[in-house]
């Protein structure tokens, strides 16, 4: 597993995991896997592990159950999925104005891209 | 005595000295291991890593200082998992387990079978006609099958090639008993950085202790360039050998 040494490792995972999260690919109230099962995957200590656990509970996206696991917040879906949107938006949205485009300009992109995608997904 | 932190320990090292033949090799070094934890040591060669890890299993003793043992009950105090050069290579895995079962009270017999049956490791060859990689993890599977709190290994991964080292990695972090910890002398820092959550750095005779996690976030680089800054090796770089020059220069 590959990480950017200059940055804790913890918050690295953390952040991974919270995408899956926001992408859906864990619901709310579901279990997240173990944290010996997250050190084996990752290739990182179990400390670093819980640590990566306790950053996502305070962020609000995690609750720990003592001895018997973490699961996706079953409440953090309106706020916190919400916020992690909205940065991802406003990242890209950023990176675009560094580029020299203005408002309705990113706007038009955006539509177009949301078009083009459509278009595919129809033919296929 | 300094007045002690109220932190849990497994081992505490206090100005520890070691010479060979009057030739200094450790100086009055200190170290602390916390339960729960991977700590790396890293050093050139004749370093004293190695000498260390004796020290912390009580293959040496310190010529000067103090080695303290926390045990917890239940456990012993450690299980240093010999490098299959030093295992009599003649001996089948079967020989080894009964080897082990005789020296060691503390060791699962059930686990280490467990493990070498899952690794696909046959019972009935020796030793010296497994593969480098295969007769590590034989070693590590034998070690990790004592239940001790702080388990030690010699440079897990050298002599295995690239490709098998993730396992070895991820056997390590499977197999570990969650309260106990590591000590591992290594040569790979790159391969296992991610893995410690802490680093001991032998330079001139002495030790330096720090998490990963505060080279990182502190100085923004990976355990590997931190230590090859503080040892005075700088970033290895293509065609210069650059080690002696920059030993024994001292810093301000």
């Amino acid at each position: 597993m590959e990480f950017d040494a200059a940055s804790p490792v913890y918050i690295q995972i953390g952040e991974r995991i919270r995408e899956e999260i926001v992408r859906g690919l864990y619901r709310p109230g579901e279990k997240l896997r173990s944290v010996r099962e997250y050190a084996v995957f990752y290739e990182v200590s179990p400390l670093t592990m819980h640590r990566a656990m306790q950053y996502l509970e305070a962020e609000g996206l995690v609750v720990t159950r003592k001895g018997v696991g973490s699961f996706v917040n079953p409440r953090m879906e309106a706020s916190a999925a919400r916020r992690m949107r909205e940065s991802q938006a406003r990242q890209f949205v950023e990176k675009m104005r560094e580029m020299g485009l203005s408002g309705p300009e990113i706007l038009e992109l955006v539509q177009e891209c949301v078009r083009e995608e459509a278009e595919k997904g129809g033919k296929a | 005595m300094r007045e002690e932190t109220k932190e849990r320990l497994l081992l505490r090292m206090r100005q520890v000295s070691f010479s060979y033949d009057r030739k200094p090799l450790l100086r009055q070094i200190h170290l602390d291991v916390r339960p729960g934890r991977i700590l790396g040591v890293a050093g050139g060669n004749g370093a004293g890593k190695t000498t260390l890890l004796k020290l912390a299993a009580g293959l040496l003793l310190p010529q000067e200082g103090t080695v303290e043992r926390f045990v917890p009950e239940g456990l012993c105090p450690v299980s240093y998992c010999m490098p299959p050069g030093e295992l009599p290579g003649w001996m089948t895995g079967r020989d080894l387990l009964a080897y082990y079962r005789h020296f060691f009270q503390d060791f699962r017999r059930q686990q280490a079978e467990g493990l070498l049956d899952s690794l696909g490791i046959p019972r009935n060859r020796p030793l010296y006609r497994l593969s480098s990689g295969q007769a590590v993890l034989l070693s590590l599977s034998l070690g990790l099958s004592r239940q001790a709190c702080l388990y030690l290994a010699d440079e897990p991964l050298s002599h295995i090639e690239p490709a098998l080292r993730r396992d070895v990695r991820r056997f390590l972090l499977r197999y570990m008993p969650e309260e106990s910890s590591l000590l591992m002398a290594t040569h790979q820092l790159g391969e296992l950085e991610y893995m410690l959550d802490e680093l001991v750095i032998l330079h001139r005779h002495t030790a330096r202790q720090i998490e990963t996690e505060s080279i990182r976030s502190q100085y923004g680089v990976s355990a590997e360039d931190y230590f090859l800054a503080e040892t005075g090796r700088g970033k290895p770089e293509a065609g210069t050998s650059g080690e002696g020059q920059g030993e024994r220069r001292e810093e301000p």
